[in-house]
């Protein structure tokens, strides 16, 4: 569950099933669904969004639930932050084969760092900035990228 | 034929360096900036443009970086850190958004069962949520990944309690801890100094949500707690204190 950088949308995960469904922040502070959905990871507890509130994250470290396929990735949507109308991102799901557990976006909204499980370690992305799709920079190949702990599933990135 | 070359020394100088096609010397153009120290230029910028001759060499000796002639200077812009669930620690690491590169800092102890960091907004206090044991883990940060344990940690209300996700107000005065499995929100205030938490007066407060995931507005107005099948709205007041405002029903078991 996430809250849109523009505070007039929610972002919740899991809601209505595996879905990720966007909710309307009203002026009275009552939250009504905005009837935009799309189909979201079966087990995705970690969900971010681009400073520029135009780019959504979410890790699917087991399978998605629509077609059971066994696909480990990470999800990408696209976000309208006038009308809060959430759609899969071209070139979703991106693969990746560690597990990945935990995600964040950097503070200038140009790199994904995602915490992998397989073995513990941090691993980053590039973020296109015209339509958000990732490509791998760094620890993409296997037992790459930083060593963590074991199960990194929380991540917090800020500004140094 | 021309080479062209740059090289960048952070604020200081932007060079472009290049063999002349008429002497074939090397050539070095650019804009220096600099600050001066002295009273009368305290605080003024200094900028000298220049073109002469240069030894490759000392170009890089003296500025660093390059494109493709030397490897690149890291120079990172922002700080990470991971819970780590099943090693009970946290790991700090550096990254360089210029070019996505990653260094592992520091890793240190936690309470049992990691699972959430939040740092606050002045990135000097680390907490940690411990699901299994119950507690937040308190760490001092230097802004450069280094972490000193600001003491003890601090144990829930609520006996029994397992924290999942925490968050901080923009404020960076109140941290907001979802105690799912007894159904309430506590809030603690910070001491932004020493990383010491008090709980606020009011605390805990009960949340139909069972208030597992909690997120907080950007303008900290508004905190929302998710699970069994709902979403709390709460009103967040100077204080801290939360008011229950409403619950909207989700229809599913896993908000998150």
């Amino acid at each position: 569950m996430t809250v849109h950088p523009n505070d007039k949308y929610l972002l919740v995960s899991g809601a209505g099933g595996e879905k990720l469904m966007v909710f309307n922040i009203m002026t009275s502070d009552a939250l009504e669904a905005n009837g935009s959905e799309v189909v979201s990871a079966y087990w995705g507890f970690s969900l971010d969004i681009a400073p520029n509130g135009r780019f959504v994250y979410q890790n699917d470290p087991y399978w998605r639930a629509n077609n059971s396929v066994y696909d480990i990735a990470i999800l990408g949507y696209s976000f309208d932050p006038q009308t809060g109308k959430i759609a899969p991102m071209m070139g979703s799901p991106f693969a990746d084969n560690q597990d990945p557990v935990a995600l964040a976006v950097s503070p200038a909204g140009n790199i994904l760092v995602v915490a992998r499980d397989n073995p513990g370690h941090v691993a980053s992305y590039r973020i296109d900035p015209q339509t958000g799709a990732l490509s791998p920079i760094s620890g993409i190949t296997e037992n790459s990228g930083i060593p963590t702990g074991w199960n990194p599933g929380g991540i917090v990135i800020v500004p140094k | 034929m021309r080479s062209d070359i740059k090289a960048n020394i952070g604020l200081r100088c932007r060079l472009k360096v290049y063999v002349s096609p008429t002497t074939g010397n090397y050539v070095a153009e650019g804009v220096l900036v600099y600050r001066k120290s002295t009273p009368s230029f305290a605080g003024k910028t200094m900028i000298v443009r220049f073109q002469t001759l240069l030894s490759l060499t000392l170009i890089f000796f003296g500025c660093g970086g390059g494109s493709g002639h030397n490897p690149p200077v890291a120079r990172p812009t922002a700080v990470g850190y991971t819970a780590n669930i099943n090693d009970n620690t946290v790991t700090s690491f550096l990254l360089d958004e210029s070019t996505g590169g990653l260094t592992l800092v520091a890793t240190a102890p936690t309470g049992a069962l990691p699972t959430h960091p939040v740092v606050t907004p002045d990135h000097r206090l680390l907490f940690v949520s411990n699901f299994q044991d119950g507690t937040i883990s308190r760490f001092l940060l230097d802004g450069n990944g280094g972490m000193k344990s600001a003491g003890n940690a601090i144990h829930l209300l609520t006996t029994g309690a397992s924290p999942g996700k925490i968050t901080i107000s923009p404020s960076g005065q109140f941290l907001y801890v979802g105690a799912g499995s007894s159904n309430q929100v506590e809030v603690f205030q910070i001491n932004a100094e020493t990383g010491d938490l008090q709980p606020i007066q009011e605390s805990p407060f009960a949340a139909n949500s069972g208030g597992g995931v909690l997120v907080l507005s950007h303008s900290g107005r508004l905190l929302f707690a998710a699970g069994n099948d709902a979403i709390d709205v709460f009103a967040v007041d100077t204080t801290g204190a939360l008011s229950l405002l409403e619950t909207t029903h989700a229809d599913s078991q896993t908000e998150r």
